[in-house]
Order: structure tokens, then C-alpha cells, then sequence
């Protein structure tokens, strides 16, 4: 192949994937500015670009395309043949009269044929443009680029559907790209590239790209990382909310942060890291504000608001909350400086006392556990006080005791706590019973609970999470239908849940630990912004008292349990989910085999087997990976032994002795013995020998040197050469 | 190999007189060898003159020495045709140049003119004198030494004349332990007296057509033209070498080879020769005089960063 075809070849290529991408462009243009005739503008762009293939002279081409452009004037607007004279007048009068008018700037008097026209010059420079980036600074990542993102922001945006234009744009782009690098190459090897080499390298990019883009195609993906933005948008605006008002509280995005009314819960959040206020505590902990005990299918209210008991307390005084302290351990203090106003404390778990620089005192609602701050008889914001706390701890041995049995004697108090609605329907309480029916003690039962979240399928989603509408019940939607949402689904799930199950349990707000920010005194300090607006869950055994669940996913808010019971008992945890999960994954496999059918038959046969043989692959994997790790570590021991006697098997001349030299400078290179470009054969042989204590190197590279340099290859001993050249190459892997 | 015996002989017979400098007596034979000239740098006294002795009574060659002053006129090198009042003509009177080997001392202390008949005799080997052209009889060598250019009272050579000077060395100072051995050489009587010729000036001229016969690679012209190339795109160079040079440095190429008894030319006997056959062929920038770097260090980075051809050219 002479330089020039390679050339054309390449750039015949080049100018085809471009004229794709282009044609993405045209797509959406024609789709949604009510133009038609995508083939016409099509076929401008080939003769634009075969023009440019061809390096035609700009004389020859600039008739051409203005009588093409002409005659799709015609064409479209007119009944005319194109070469009466009807059909000149026209296009004479058009431009005459569009041009006066756009002189005058009376816009809406260019005519629609006019317009065409105008839109053929702006694809001619486009192509112009595109011509220059690929004949002059060969690079088009730009144009790639815009292209994916007009296509995308189009799919977003507009009606239009980019799906298909995105993977074809994707797979042009990266091929134009190869392509691009391919012709530089060239250029810099100054069209020395031997024709097969390009060919297969081309080929080889064409394979790649396509095989992968396939693949990707053919590929499960998830769904989108964050829902659609333009309702969102929609939303957000204030014409857009007016329209939303009457859906209810939780009609539109509402914002994270901690708020007293709960009574519907669900919708998405919209994330907000203003910050609450800052913890300088030696424990990164839960911070506990209040809690609820009514489930009202859509969220939560208090009970006892009608006649609340409150308790009071000075600074300094222990607070009676109905979780204690340790009593063990030393008492950390968490000194609290608010950003925002809130009238109540952050209570730690095992709060026993709070100070302050200021005075003020403390009341407590106890049916919520909420600790106001009290000035003058008024709940007053306090912007710093410091807690002290020593978190509980629960033994294992104790909670693991308490069985439904100990359940029958408890007091009416706790009624409240055992509160569900009428309508819940029985279908929560029948799971209730299944996920908790293999556990004795009530602890057990609630961990299964909490646990069984992490299991099922459930996802955190701060964007998804539904809105209970109608007569749905909050948890019955979260549990059997959507299965995504946030702490408030997983919390209050698991509330009714225990309840359910005849385990007292109520409903805890509050923040999560937050982040580290800084550090004061040798304490880190968190920052508690309104992302970190938490709830979980406290469910109460009777003789240990309330205990802390979190059923939320990506959260951990462990208790301090004293593991004094068995070891063998305690593995009785794991195996507890096992039953649970097996009998779902053969009704699985059925469904899938009734939908699958060719394609996706194999696909899921291959899936299959990779899933049933997992541990061989593994095992072959990390085999051959430890494997290949060895034999690269240890290439230079058989590589060179290898190379013995295949030279072995070789006749004695100069193309032999050639080639094995050739080698043996690799491997000196490659055991470390490095030759500068700019180093002689003769300097490098004194040097390499110097290495090993002896002359071999110097020996070959004088027979070398003669028979390269002085061309006269008579009068080597081949077999003297053989015998130093093995001694060397068993040096290398010695 | 009688040719390498032979020019081993020179550079003994030479040695008997310098003492520690053979290298520079291997490169003036090289040199010679190569139909070249010689253009020796340094301060008086480090022993120039008696180099040139040396060489050319080891080749029993007639041996004119021309002393450069400023008043020196192209007559007094080239030779003058003188009124013979008996017979009644112009009688031409021979000029230094007209010898074998011939010592141009101190050139850049004489005027740009006489320096100029003294280059031109050099490059054409013959002169011009009342219209008539004489021919330089072979072999003929120039060594022309001058002082470092920092001295006064002298006219610098011209760039394209310097490119006349096959090579450019320097003798430099000898070591303290050859000092006293010069010394001891000299106490009583000056060896140059005595020493022989070791060979005819046909073996001489025999030799020189030998060296064209050295073979040289095609990998290895292609080499020079490498390093030729790489001396007028670097970055410290204003002037890079010409062609000639190319030339020059493959011939003195062959001539080392030859030295060395190969018959053909090898990249080091090329990087051995390239800084003294381009080293007054370029032309540095003032920046590479800002930074302190001289032509030898950019030469020598040339050479560091050129590849060597280490595998016979594949055909495309």
C-alpha cells in the first residue's frame, strides 16, 4: 500500500465516524425544531466531507454545494424542476428580498426557504471547522465531547430520546479518537507504517470498541444515581409549588433537619449541611432529643399530649432518664456548642448530668424524654453547655434471658409502646412473626429484626422514598412494595415490627455522630449538620430496660454489650438469617428462566454456572494469578534458560550470531545492565565485563562489530561464539 | 597488518621526543593519514614545535617552519618572483608553504591577508604566484598552532576558515612526573637530533590512499550525518557543522580506524573524533556562554544522546 492510499484509507475512515457523529447532531435538530428531510442534510455533509477526503480545491467545490443547497430549496418548497426558470427566479427573489429584510433587521420576514438555506451555511462551517481539527491540529476530543453532552442534556431536557444516539456517539468518538492517534503516529513515522500494521491495528480498535460497547449494551445497569432533574426543577420553582399544595406535607422536596412534626412521613430530601451544632466528645455518638410512641400509618404523634408529666432539674443535678448511665467506668463529659437555636438538650446515651457557664434550668417531658432548656420559666435556646454521660452497658447474658414470657407481667404504662393502627395490615404482622420465629429471647427476636433489613433487598435513598397516598400504611409500603427510603421507612418498620411482635418500642430522634472538623483540648469535634437528622429506634426488656436498634442501612450505632454468655451460643447468630434467605433464590431462578429466551437464555446459563462454580473460579483466579505473579518474578531465570536451546536448535552463521546478540543485549539490559543510546557496543562489552570478571562480552562484540560494521562476516568461530554467549546468558539467570 | 606497523613506528619515533602526549601524536597522524591540517591550540612552550619536528623527520619530510607576525606578508609564505639581472627574467623564489610539512606558528598573531594565502594554499594544495599556479608537492600538512584567543595583539580566524582544520586539539600541560622526565630528556643533548626517519614519504602517500579504502557502514554515515544534524538543532548551538564536516569526520574516521589496524570504521573511533572535528565548527550561542558551557560539553552531550546504530539497517 503506497502512502498516499494508507492515507486516504485513514482519513476515508476518520471522515466517516465524524460524518456519525454529525449525524447525532442533525438527529435531534430534525427531531425537534419540526424540520424534516434529515436524508437531504445528510447527504450534504458526504459531499461536504468527501470533498474534504478528496482535498478539493474550494473553486470546484463552493458551485457544487451552493447548487445542491439550491436545488433542496427547490426541492422542498416548490413544484418547479429545478433548471426552469421558474425555480431561478425564485431562489433570485429569495435571496434578494431575505437579505433586504435582514439588513432592516426585520427578523420574522426571513422566509422559511431562507432559513434552510442559512441553516446549510451554518452546517457548512461546522464541517469547516470539523476539517480543520482533523486535517490541522488532529485532535477532535472537543467536538467528541460537546457531542455527548448535547446529546445528554438534550435526553435530560427535551422530549428527546438520546438512548440509542448516546452509545452510537460513544463508539464513533472513541474510534475517531484511535483513528486520530493512528494518523499521528503515521505522520511522525513519515508514512512509514507498513500497511498491515495499520490495518490491524485499526482492526483491533474496531473489534475492542465494538465488542465492548456490546457489552456494555447488553449489561444489567442501575438505575439512575439520582432521579430525574427536571421535576425536580419543576418542583423547586415557586409557580411549580403553588400547584403541589395540595398533595399534602410531603408533596414536594422537603429539607433534611430535624422538625417536630412527623405526623407524614416519606418524600425525598433535599441534602442541607448547615450545621446544628459542634460536639467536642471523647465518644462518637448518638444524639438523642426525643422520642414518639404513636404510629399513625403515615408517621408519628405523641400520646400524651393532653396532660404531659414534666420533671424538673438544676445544672449539675442527675437527670432522671429512663435510660441510666454505667455505673462502671469513668464519666466522659461532651462539651455542646449550638449554631442553631433549639430550646432542648443533645442527649448522649447514659446521660447523667448537664453544666453550663450560664445559668438556666432543666424540664423534662417524660413521656418524650425531651430536655428543654428552661430560663425564667420560658424554653430559652442555650448556645453551650456540657453533658456528662457514661454509656450503658448491657450484658448479653441478661438480654438474652428475657423471653416473651417475662413480656406477660408488664405494666400498663407500656401500652403506648405497644400501640399499632387498626388498618395495619396483617401481612406486617405475619412477617413480624416469620422473621423473629426462629429466635428465643426477645433480644434475639429484635436483632433479626434489625438485621433483616441488611438482607432483603431494602436500599438507602434519601431521593426515592414514596409517599404513603391514600389508605397505604407507611410501613406496608416500605416492607413489601419499595423497599427503598430512609432512616424514617427503616426506623419506624422496625418499631412496628417489635411491636408486632409484642416487644415494647418507641421511636428515637435525634443526629447522628456527624464528622470530625477539628480538634479542642485532645477531643475530636464533630460538626452536626441537618444531613445528620437521624431517627432509630429503643425497644424495651422487661428487667434490663431500653435498648438501642438501628435498622438503618449504612448506619451502626452498636451498644456497649458485655459478651459474658457462651461462644457456642453466640454463633448461633449467624446462622439464624440462613433459612430465611434460602427459600427465596430458587423462585428467583424461576421467574428469570420463564423470561429468558436466546440471548438472554445464555447470558443467564453462563451467569448460572459462574455463580454455582464460584469457588473454582476463584481458586483458579487467584491459582493463576499467583502463578503468573511467579513467573513474571522469576522471568529472568527460565526466560533466558529458554532462549538456550532454541538458539541451540539454529544453524552456525551470522544471522544466527546476529540474533542471539541482539537477545543477549536484552537480557543484559533487562538483569540491569543498562546501554545509553549514545554508548558503543565496544564501551558497553568493556563494562559488561567488568560486571562478570571476564571477556566474553568484549569477545562477541568485536565478532559483532566486524560483521556489522566492517561487513566481513568470514573467520568467526560460530562455535567459540556459542560457547561465550551461553556462558553469559547462564550468568544472567544464575 | 605492515600499514598498522608502519604508523606505529611514527607515533614511537614521535614519542621519544614528547613525552605523555600520544594521543594528540596519534591524532596528527590521524591527521596526516586523512589529508588533513592540524590547528593547535594552547600557550607557548608546551612543546607544538617539537611535535611537527617529530613528525615530519619520521617520515623524512622536508620541514618549513613559517613564524606569523603582523608584518608578515602573503609573499613571505607564498614565495616571490625575484629580477635575475644576469639572466635577464623573473626567477620564482619558493615560500615556506611550498614544503611538506610546514608549521604555521602563532597564525592568529599575523593579519587577516596573509593568513587567508596561508588557508588557500592549504585547501587547493597548490598556489598561485604571477598567474602561475604551482602544485604543493605531496604529502603536505599543515600544523598551525595559535595562542588562545584571550591574548592580545592577535586577529582571530575566521569561522569559515577554521573549517579548513581537519582537527582542532590542544596540547595542554604535562603532568609534573613527564615534566622532569622531559627534563631528564633534555639534560644533555635534545633527542630530536637523532631521531631517524621510520619511513619514505611514497610509504607515507601509499598509507594515505590506504585509508580511503577503510570501510565505512552504511549505519555508520548514516551516524555522522546523525550527529551532524543533532550539532544544528541543539539548542546551545548558533551555528551548527556543515557538511564538509560530515565529510571530515568520516575521513579522519578512517584514518583512526586505520591507526587501530581495522579496516573499517566503528562508532567509537566516530565519537573518539567528533569533538576534534567539530569542536571549532560550531558555534555557540551567548546563552551556553551565560551558562559556562563550552562547545566540548555540548559536543559531548551530543554524543551522550545520539543513538548508536547497533543493528544493520532495516530495509523498508
Amino acid at each position: 500500500m503506497s502512502k498516499k492510499t494508507k492515507e486516504y484509507f485513514l482519513s476515508g475512515f476518520i471522515y466517516l465516524f465524524v460524518f456519525i457523529l454529525m449525524l447525532e447532531w442533525l438527529k435531534p435538530v430534525i427531531v425537534l425544531t419540526d424540520t424534516d428531510y434529515l436524508n437531504l442534510f445528510g447527504w450534504y455533509l458526504v459531499i461536504s466531507f468527501v470533498f474534504y477526503l478528496l482535498k478539493w480545491k474550494w473553486l470546484y467545490v463552493f458551485p457544487i454545494k451552493l447548487v445542491y443547497i439550491c436545488w433542496v430549496i427547490v426541492h422542498i418548497y416548490t413544484d418547479y424542476s429545478f433548471l426552469s426558470l421558474e425555480s431561478f427566479r425564485l431562489l433570485v427573489e429569495m435571496f434578494i428580498d431575505n437579505i433586504t429584510s435582514m439588513l432592516g433587521r426585520d427578523w420574522s420576514d426571513v422566509t422559511d426557504p431562507f432559513r434552510t438555506f442559512l441553516f446549510f451555511i451554518l452546517l457548512w462551517m461546522t464541517t469547516y471547522l470539523l476539517n480543520y481539527w482533523i486535517r490541522v491540529r488532529k485532535n477532535l476530543m472537543l467536538f467528541f465531547l460537546f457531542t455527548v453532552l448535547f446529546i445528554t442534556i438534550l435526553d435530560t431536557f427535551s422530549p428527546y430520546s438520546g438512548e440509542k444516539s448516546i452509545i452510537i456517539v460513544l463508539m464513533a468518538g472513541f474510534i475517531i479518537l484511535g483513528l486520530l492517534y493512528a494518523q499521528k503516529m503515521m505522520h511522525e513515522q513519515e508514512g512509514r507504517l507498513h500497511g498491515a500494521f495499520l490495518a490491524v491495528s485499526i482492526g483491533s480498535l474496531l473489534t475492542v470498541v465494538v465488542i465492548s460497547s456490546a457489552f456494555a449494551y447488553v449489561l444489567p445497569k442501575a438505575g439512575p444515581s439520582w432521579p430525574d432533574p427536571v421535576p425536580f426543577l419543576l418542583s423547586t420553582s415557586p409557580n411549580a409549588s403553588n400547584g403541589d399544595a395540595g398533595k399534602g406535607v410531603g408533596g414536594a422536596t422537603q429539607k433534611v433537619g430535624y422538625g417536630e412534626n412527623d405526623e407524614r412521613l416519606g418524600g425525598a430530601f433535599a441534602n442541607d449541611n448547615t450545621p446544628v451544632f459542634y460536639a467536642a466528645t471523647p465518644t462518637k455518638q448518638y444524639w438523642k432529643i426525643e422520642t414518639k410512641d404513636t404510629y399513625t400509618s403515615k408517621g408519628w404523634v405523641n400520646s400524651a399530649i393532653e396532660s404531659p408529666i414534666w420533671k424538673s432539674f438544676e445544672l449539675g443535678e442527675p437527670i432522671e432518664s429512663d435510660i441510666l448511665p454505667a455505673m462502671e467506668g469513668e464519666f466522659l463529659v461532651a462539651s455542646i456548642y449550638m449554631s442553631q437555636a433549639y430550646p432542648f438538650i443533645m442527649q448522649p446515651y447514659g446521660i447523667k448530668q448537664v453544666n453550663s457557664g450560664v445559668p438556666f434550668s432543666l424540664s423534662m417531658d417524660v413521656s418524650t424524654q425531651k430536655l428543654y432548656t428552661i430560663d425564667g420559666g420560658n424554653e430559652t435556646p442555650i448556645s453551650m453547655y456540657d453533658v456528662t454521660y457514661n454509656e450503658p452497658v448491657y450484658s448479653l447474658k441478661e438480654l438474652r434471658e428475657v423471653v416473651p414470657k417475662n413480656l406477660e407481667g408488664l405494666s400498663s404504662d407500656f401500652d403506648r409502646y405497644l400501640q399499632l393502627p387498626d388498618t395495619l395490615p396483617t401481612r406486617v404482622k405475619e412477617l413480624a412473626t416469620s422473621i423473629t420465629s426462629k429466635s428465643e429471647s426477645l433480644y434475639d427476636k429484635a436483632k433479626s429484626i434489625e438485621r433483616y433489613f441488611q438482607l432483603n433487598g431494602f436500599s438507602y435513598n434519601q431521593d426515592l422514598a414514596a409517599i404513603p397516598e391514600g389508605n397505604t400504611d407507611y410501613v406496608d409500603q416500605f416492607l413489601f412494595d419499595t423497599k427503598i427510603g430512609y432512616c424514617d421507612n427503616f426506623s419506624t418498620s422496625m418499631v412496628v415490627l417489635l411491636r408486632s411482635e409484642g416487644i415494647p418500642a418507641r421511636w428515637v430522634k435525634g443526629f447522628a455522630p456527624g464528622e470530625v472538623v477539628d480538634r479542642e483540648n485532645g477531643l475530636p469535634v464533630y460538626e452536626v449538620t441537618n444531613n445528620n437528622a437521624h431517627s432509630w429506634v429503643e425497644a424495651y426488656f422487661p428487667n434490663v430496660g431500653w435498648v438501642t436498634f438501628e435498622p438503618t442501612i449504612g448506619f451502626s450505632n452498636a451498644i456497649n454489650l458485655n459478651y459474658d454468655v457462651d461462644s457456642e451460643k453466640d454463633e448461633l447468630e449467624t446462622p439464624e438469617n440462613t433459612p430465611e434467605k434460602t427459600p427465596e433464590k430458587p423462585q428467583g431462578d424461576k421467574e428469570e428462566k420463564e423470561v429468558s429466551k436466546g440471548f438472554t437464555e445464555i447470558m443467564s446459563n453462563i451467569a448460572k454456572w459462574l455463580s454455582d462454580h464460584k469457588a473454582l473460579i476463584f481458586w483458579t483466579i487467584v491459582g493463576l494469578a499467583l502463578l503468573s505473579m511467579l513467573a513474571y518474578h522469576y522471568r529472568r531465570k527460565w526466560l533466558v534458560k529458554v532462549l538456550i536451546p532454541v538458539n541451540r536448535m539454529r544453524k552456525n552463521d551470522w544471522d544466527t550470531f546476529e540474533k542471539m546478540y541482539l537477545q543477549l543485549l536484552k537480557q543484559l539490559d533487562a538483569y540491569g545492565i543498562t546501554r545509553e543510546p549514545g554508548q558503543t557496543l565496544s564501551a558497553y562489552a568493556k563494562y559488561v565485563d567488568a560486571s562478570f570478571g571476564e571477556t566474553h562480552m568484549s569477545k562477541l562484540t568485536a565478532a559483532y562489530e566486524k560483521g556489522l560494521y566492517g561487513n566481513s562476516k568470514d573467520g568467526i568461530n560460530y562455535v567459540s561464539m556459542r560457547e561465550s554467549w551461553e556462558n553469559l546468558i547462564n550468568q544472567l539467570s544464575g | 597488518m605492515r600499514e598498522r606497523e608502519q604508523i606505529e613506528a611514527i607515533i614511537e619515533n614521535i614519542e621519544k621526543v614528547m613525552i605523555g602526549k600520544k594521543d594528540i601524536a596519534q591524532l596528527a597522524v590521524v591527521a596526516l593519514l586523512a589529508q588533513g591540517h592540524v590547528l593547535l591550540e594552547d600557550v607557548p612552550g608546551v612543546g607544538k614545535t617539537m611535535m611537527v619536528r617529530a613528525l615530519a623527520k619520521s617520515i623524512g619530510a622536508d620541514f618549513k617552519r613559517i613564524q606569523f607576525t603582523p608584518d608578515l606578508l602573503p609573499s613571505d609564505v607564498l614565495g616571490v618572483s625575484i629580477y635575475n639581472p644576469k639572466e635577464m627574467e623573473f626567477e620564482f623564489r619558493p615560500g615556506p608553504i611550498l614544503g611538506n610539512i610546514v608549521l604555521a606558528d602563532e597564525i592568529n598573531r599575523t593579519s587577516p591577508k596573509t593568513q587567508s594565502a596561508l588557508l588557500e594554499g592549504m585547501e587547493e594544495a597548490s598556489v598561485t604566484i604571477d598567474g602561475v599556479t604551482i602544485p604543493i608537492p605531496k604529502p603536505f600538512f599543515v600544523m598551525a598552532t595559535q595562542n588562545p584567543i584571550e591574548h592580545e595583539g592577535t586577529y582571530p580566524l575566521p569561522e569559515a576558515q577554521l573549517d579548513r582544520f581537519l582537527l582542532k586539539l590542544k596540547m595542554g600541560y604535562p603532568h609534573p612526573s613527564e615534566e622532569i622526565e622531559v627534563l631528564n630528556r633534555l639534560e644533555h643533548a635534545s633527542p630530536i637530533d637523532t631521531l631517524l626517519p621510520v619511513i619514505s614519504l611514497e610509504e607515507l602517500i601509499e598509507l594515505q590512499k590506504q585509508v580511503k579504502q577503510v570501510k565505512v557502514d552504511g549505519t555508520m554515515k548514516s551516524y555522522i550525518v546523525d550527529l551532524a544534524n543533532r550539532t544544528r538543532q541543539d539548542t546551545y548551538i548558533y551555528l551548527g557543522v556543515s557538511p564538509r564536516a560530515s565529510i571530515a569526520l568520516m575521513r579522519a574516521s578512517q584514518g583512526l580506524a586505520m591507526l587501530h589496524g581495522r579496516d573499517y570504521v566503528t562508532p567509537d573511533d566516530i565519537q573518539y573524533l567528533m569533538p576534534y572535528v567539530f569542536g571549532h565548527r560550531v558555534i555557540l550561542r551567548p546563552e551556553a556562554r551565560y551558562d559556562g558551557i563550552s562547545s566540548e560539553e555540548v559536543l559531548a552531550r551530543i554524543v551522550k544522546r545520539t543513538p548508536v546504530p547497533i543493528k544493520r539497517a532495516v530495509s523498508q
